[in-house]
């Protein structure tokens, strides 16, 4: 459950108030800045 | 090989981002808490947030960075939580502006999704409010509002209520002096005052979904139901019937009939045979039977029970073979709702004539008579409520419950005690009231990560004028804490 959640951290994006869709865009901004 | 500062850093912040993820989901300290106001609601990103929006929407009017106008019963909001909680402490933030007709606002969380039940408890009871020349005495937890000032505490109260009954109402039966409002657990308050023993007679007319009756059963017998039942098949989901009996709250038997027969969703009814055997009774008790199930359930006939049953809170009769059917209630409101247009009709309530005029509206008609009234229904397929003792014959009619300040309650000359879990909301100076309520979550129900909630205003519908203004809804969950949690393996 806990390893689940990393890969979809619902907790997250309920935290920042993010939408599955924004979410992707940042972890892709994330991979492409490294 | 050697890494670069790159690879360093790059490794750190996605450990970093996963130690973070991880915190959010575990939340090691076992406390968090959620609030939404909806002055400032903004959700630029798409989120949901951790409070969802007030459902059903033709109930609540939302405009943004305005407060959400609830004008129906009830409303549901779900809150996700990363993991689960043991205990959650509601507050909600309201300007109130209802009518004198819907006196009671109650907040609850789902324990049961069979029957769609919620555990409710009270934001504000205006009723209990507006007895201002009455003393109150109060343990923090439990109040007892009394019209003279004979006991100086709850303890008090309780001590005598347990032994000597007769102190408090002068022919010694509790239910008919003491109201009650969210009852506090109390042992006194769980017997019943046993009715006489009645032949049962047995019970033709179709029911839809779950039942709930009194009866009073003999000593030294075994208690003994047999049911005719119906699967309607119209839901997609299997449709399991529960049979209970309780003693006051407690289960004393039960038996669950599994829908093994398949057909789900193809509309094809099936009927079955079911029965439930309990140990017998030292004494004479007044007991309740429930029989649980979804809106797929008929309860075709009951032939066989221990003594004459007698309906609580409401009855929903489908077919019947001899119009009309009569109902015999002491309450002074009921209330009436149907699906099918042709189902309208002129009810008579006492002596008094009322038209169910609309299919999906939901009528209330008063009669402040004293005394049993009977309600009298030309057509079927209609639900009535009461919230107190529906009996087919006005012979066997015995209530054995206490009054309770519901929205169905009016104050009589006999009440001069009302115990109640129930403490006033907050009055502000902004004009705003606060009212704080606290769930065990532990029995709640959770699907997806997220409890479900609701507010309900009983009575609030388009037709009444009155709506409540909610400016901001806080839920603060306490459970475990990791340290705790990992104290278990050691």
């Amino acid at each position: 459950m806990v390893f689940f959640e990393l890969i979809w951290p619902n907790s997250v994006l309920a935290f920042f108030n993010l939408n599955y869709a924004v979410l992707a865009w940042l972890i892709l901004g994330l991979i492409l800045l490294f | 090989m050697s890494l670069s500062r790159r690879h360093c850093f790059f490794g750190v912040f996605w450990l970093i981002l996963a130690l973070f993820i991880l915190v959010a989901k575990i939340i090691p300290s076992g406390r968090v808490s959620y609030e939404v106001d909806y002055h400032h609601l903004s959700r630029p990103l798409g989120g949901k947030g951790f409070i969802g929006h007030l459902t059903p929407a033709e109930r609540v009017s939302q405009e943004a960075k305005e407060p959400a106008l609830v004008g129906g019963d009830p409303v549901y909001f779900s809150v996700f939580t990363p993991r689960t909680f043991s205990e959650a402490k509601v507050t909600i933030t309201y300007r109130d502006e209802l009518t004198p007709n819907t006196p009671v606002i109650e907040a609850g969380v789902l324990v049961d999704n069979l029957v769609w039940r919620y555990l409710t408890k009270p934001l504000e009871n205006k009723t209990l409010d507006s007895l201002k020349d009455w003393s109150l005495v109060s343990d923090g937890e439990r109040s007892l509002y009394q019209k003279n000032p004979n006991f100086s505490s709850v303890a008090d109260f309780i001590e005598t209520a347990t032994k000597n009954p007769e102190e408090i109402c002068p022919d010694g039966n509790l239910n008919s002096c003491l109201a009650l409002y969210n009852p506090p657990a109390l042992d006194f308050l769980q017997k019943r005052i046993p009715g006489p023993t009645l032949d049962f007679v047995p019970w033709t007319v179709p029911l839809r979904g779950t039942h709930q009756f009194y009866f009073t059963a003999p000593t030294n017998q075994e208690l003994f139901f047999s049911f005719i039942l119906a699967d309607l098949n119209l839901d997609k989901r299997d449709d399991p019937v529960h049979l209970i009996v309780y003693e006051g709250s407690q289960i004393i038997c039960q038996s669950k009939i599994e829908d093994n027969d398949g057909g789900e969703g193809e509309g094809e009814v099936q009927t079955k045979t079911a029965t439930l055997t309990c140990p017998p009774l030292l004494n004479q008790e007044t007991l309740k039977l429930e029989v649980k199930g979804s809106s797929d359930l008929v309860i075709k006939e009951i032939s066989a029970a221990p003594g004459a049953l007698n309906f609580v809170g409401r009855v929903y009769p489908v077919e019947a073979e001899v119009l009309p059917l009569e109902f015999w209630t002491d309450r002074n409101l009921i209330s009436l709702t149907t699906v099918n247009p042709a189902s309208r009709q002129e009810i008579t309530f006492g002596d008094q004539e009322f038209s169910l005029a609309e299919p999906y509206e939901r009528y209330e008609f008063a009669n402040q008579d004293p005394g049993l009234k009977k309600v009298t229904l030309t057509k079927v397929d209609v639900i009535l409520e009461t919230g107190g003792v529906l009996a087919p014959q006005a012979e066997t009619f015995f209530n054995p419950d206490f009054d309770v300040l519901s929205r169905y309650f009016s104050l009589n000359e006999e009440t001069t005690y009302i115990l109640a879990a129930y403490q006033p909301p907050l009055f502000r100076t902004d004009g705003l009231k606060e009212a704080t309520v606290t769930f065990n979550t532990q029995a709640a129900y959770r699907e997806n990560g997220k409890y479900s909630f609701m507010i309900s205003i009983p009575g609030l519908a388009p037709a009444d004028s009155g709506q409540l203004v909610i400016e901001k809804i806080k839920v603060e969950f306490t459970g475990r804490s990791l340290l705790e949690k990992l104290s278990d393996f050691f």
